[in-house]
């Protein structure tokens, strides 16, 4: 007995010893022996003090935005944009319907991806953040003075609005290309005659300079592929768009499979300026369409949609000199130009190496006619006439690469799941470090731009088990906040993220905090439906419509007594907050409501329909705590039996006197 | 003679502590504070009497106004700002709806102390004495409406229209 208890902690001991030194050989790094001494001081944002960046990322499949403050990962916004959010009524009240209005009826959800924010001379402007729908196509203006989505179109001939929304240097475009290749809208015909029917189509949507307003310029027709993702040049790339497409075997069952047997996809180089040639010179083809184009007012707070019957067509294989292809090995996602616009990093997920294309290359190559051939009538320009040279063995599963702006990409490895650094003159690589797990997307802030600020690098991983106090089987998403300041990368945060953070860009504060609206002028109010100053606070019947004029302010909704309205009638509440302050949103919710609630800005005027069903009494309150009386914000409204004959009525300040 | 001691220098210590806590806060120690509630009428003469004796200007960007010929046009701007931002908590006659009623307001304030309460609400109800004896009266933080100074100074015209007072800010 003695022996044996005295022999015990030694083994113990030893037991410990294995299991340390064999955890250590073949795990990753856990957290807790990469974070480096002082990551807690730089991330922490004292109380009172405001984040140096805005993120905004992608809400995924919530198909909204999430807006959070870097370093300190913290959330600070949730922007509605193709979703319902019933939170605030976006999609709900009268006033916003209309956006999310598509050709096909009202849709309620969609995906998003990529949000890009609006540059000027290739540099970020804090004007525009632009997002797409990766389900039914559109692309959205969210108007970073308001974090409102203001703006919403609809692309036609497209499915899966994916390779979307990248900016041009002076954001005179937004592209969205086609994930899955299909036949024009409309068109009925078999699957199985993809090759001859399908199309892939790139979008170049022109941006009101001053506005932000987009339109449809036009649509490029190429053979069937799909895109993936693509930058615009600049600097000396500048005019030049560069997209990566994938199923170049146009295959359309079992994609797993089928669409990934040849060694080399495809980068598509597009000469936007050239195709601006030929639309003058009237090459341009208007086709019929049917799409929406929905806007949001900030001046009516009203949203309208417009239905556009037309789309002007460029055939890639017909006109010469816009489109051309660059082998790629293997499944390519990203395209992306480094600062200098000398260089384009591409990388093929099932590739070994990642290729680094010369854009001085690809020029020479077009001008000497280097090509291999033609894939769809489109000039395919021969592999090493355009390389610069490849990063060799990076990593497993090269995904997407932003730049530091001092030399050195950054490229996320979705395999391996690490971030590789490499030198974008040598392609040597220089460093690399874990993520926590499998990383898609990554993001510097300005790291797509000239000027990359190159302070951080944002992990936005795909996997969490292990990272966070488990919540069931749906785990929250992630992203790391690693610093690059220095030669080697440091880990410094975890943080969730709402829906999936497939995509992220990230702004200094100062270039957005300062402009920001803090209210609406109620002067500058054009609601029609608007009550400016509770004088005007009434309710109107017309047929067995019932419109009640509302007015909101700390700490009373007027009328607060309604009597007259009827089983059979539908009632419009149009709510007009009169507060003229920041930070003074109202509320307003009834009961038995088959909708949601709205929220009101200050100066803003929102409308809630509401269809009662059975006689009754029903009170609305205040939802947005606005004061010590908050509690007392509320009201009654009287429904009585189809064909009463109460007469309508309600009260107001003016009747009290 | 020590526990003594210890219990004195303890007692001064809370009563400094409360002192600074009270102070930090803002608290007034004023004079609805106590047993005795003033009726309205002691109340308002109090005011008036206070208002005249000090000329209380108010805190904030008005330090004088210039009272002329009343000017009508100005009235009726002041009106319509009135009745957009300012209506839905103040009447012009009558009981307090949620902040005062108007009538009167002429001799019960001056007119910097009007344009300040109207500009700069936040500070006024934080630091002026008689902005926080109305508060404790209200309970409703009066919300800043942001009304630019132009329309603040309408809106001392429309007070003077209210009130009839054609020669000064008085009479």
């Amino acid at each position: 007995m003695k022996a044996k208890v005295t022999r015990r902690p030694l083994l113990i001991a030893a037991a410990i010893i294995t299991l340390v030194s064999a955890l250590n050989g073949c795990k990753p790094k856990s957290a807790s022996n990469v974070v480096e001494g002082d990551a807690a001081q730089r991330v922490y944002v004292a109380p009172g003090k405001y984040d140096d960046y805005y993120l905004f990322a992608s809400g995924g499949f919530s198909g909204q935005v999430g807006v959070y403050g870097l370093p300190s990962g913290r959330l600070l916004k949730v922007v509605p944009v193709f979703s319902v959010n019933p939170e605030n009524g976006w999609g709900y009240s009268e006033e916003t319907k209309p956006m999310l209005e598509t050709s096909q009826g009202f849709s309620p959800w969609d995906d998003t991806h990529h949000p890009q924010l609006s540059v000027t001379n290739g540099e970020q402007d804090g004007r525009w953040l632009f997002i797409n729908a990766n389900n039914h196509p559109r692309i959205a203006r969210i108007d970073l003075k308001s974090f409102k989505t203001v703006e919403i179109l609809e692309l036609p001939n497209v499915g899966g609005n994916h390779a979307s929304p990248f900016v041009t240097p002076n954001t005179e475009y937004v592209v969205g290309a086609t994930r899955f290749s299909v036949p024009l809208d409309g068109e009925d015909v078999p699957i199985s005659s993809f090759k001859e029917n399908f199309r892939g189509t790139v979008n170049f949507i022109k941006i009101d300079k001053e506005s932000g307003h987009m339109n449809l310029a036009f649509q490029i027709m190429t053979p069937g592929v799909n895109f993936d993702l693509a930058r615009a040049g600049k600097g000396p790339s500048e005019g030049w768009m560069f997209f990566s497409c994938y199923n170049t075997e146009q295959a359309y069952e079992l994609l797993e499979v089928n669409a990934t047997q040849k060694d080399k996809d495809f980068i598509m180089a597009v000469n936007w300026k050239k195709a601006e040639e030929y639309i003058k010179a009237g090459k341009g083809v208007k086709k019929p369409a049917a799409y929406l184009h929905n806007k949001y007012d900030e001046k009516s707070h009203m949203a309208t949609s417009e239905l556009v019957k037309e789309v002007l067509q460029l055939d890639a294989k017909e006109l010469e000199g816009i489109c051309y292809f660059i082998p790629c090995p293997k499944s390519p996602h990203g395209a992306d130009v480094d600062p200098t616009g000398k260089y384009i990093a591409a990388s093929g997920k099932l590739a070994a190496v990642i290729p680094v294309f010369s854009f001085e290359k690809i020029q020479k190559a077009i001008a000497d006619k280097a090509f291999e051939g033609d894939f769809g009538g489109i000039p395919v320009i021969k592999y090493d006439a355009a390389l610069a040279g490849e990063v060799k063995k990076p990593g497993l599963g090269p995904l997407h690469t932003e730049f530091d702006g001092k030399g050195f990409g950054y490229t996320s490895m979705f395999v391996s799941s690490e971030i590789v650094k490499w030198n974008v003159e040598t392609r040597e690589v220089v460093d690399r470090i874990p993520t926590y797990y499998s990383i898609g997307h990554l993001c510097i802030p300005g790291g797509d731009t000239k000027k990359p600020w190159g302070q951080y690098v944002i992990a936005l991983n795909k996997i969490t088990k292990d990272r966070y106090l488990p919540t069931g089987p749906e785990l929250t998403q992630s992203a790391q906040l690693i610093d690059i300041s220095g030669d080697k990368m440091k880990l410094l945060l975890d943080f969730p993220t709402i829906g999936e953070p497939h995509y992220a860009q990230a702004i200094k504060a100062d270039l957005i905090k300062e402009k920001q609206v803090q209210w609406f002028k109620l002067e500058e109010n054009t609601n029609p439906f608007a009550a400016k100053g509770e004088g005007q606070a009434r309710v109107e019947r017309k047929g067995n419509e019932v419109h009640v004029y509302m007015t909101a302010i700390r700490s009373h909704l007027t009328p607060d007594n309604i009597e007259g309205v009827k089983v059979g009638d539908v009632v419009y509440f149009h709510v007009t907050n009169l507060e003229q302050d920041f930070d003074v949103p109202h509320g307003f919710a009834i009961k038995a409501n088959n909708n949601a609630e709205i929220l009101v800005m200050p100066g803003e005027t929102q409308t809630l329909k509401w269809v009662p069903k059975a006689v009754g009494v029903y009170p609305f309150y205040c939802t947005d705590f606005c004061s010590a009386l908050h509690q007392e914000m509320s009201g009654y409204i009287r429904v009585s039996p189809a064909g009463s004959s109460v007469a309508l009525s309600f009260n107001s300040t003016k009747k009290k006197e | 003679m020590t526990t003594l001691k210890t219990k004195a220098t303890l007692s001064v210590a809370v009563a400094l502590f409360f002192a600074a806590a009270i102070a930090s806060c803002g608290d007034s120690s004023n004079k609805t504070s106590g047993n005795q509630t003033p009726n309205a009428e002691e109340k308002k003469l109090e005011e008036k009497v206070n208002e005249i004796k000090h000329y209380n200007t108010g805190i904030g960007p008005i330090t004088k106004v210039e009272i002329g010929p009343f000017d009508a046009a100005m009235a009726a701007k002041g009106k319509s700002v009135y009745e957009m931002k300012c209506q839905s908590c103040h009447r012009i006659e009558g009981d307090r709806l949620v902040g005062p009623s108007f009538t009167g307001v002429t001799e019960r304030r001056t007119p910097e102390w009007v344009m300040n309460m109207i500009m700069n609400t936040e500070a006024m109800l934080n630091e002026d004495q008689t902005a926080k004896d109305m508060l404790e009266i209200c309970l409703v933080r009066m919300p800043n409406q942001n009304v630019a100074e132009p329309d603040a100074r309408n809106i001392v015209e429309y007070f003077r229209e209210i009130d009839g007072h054609k020669k000064s800010w008085t009479e």
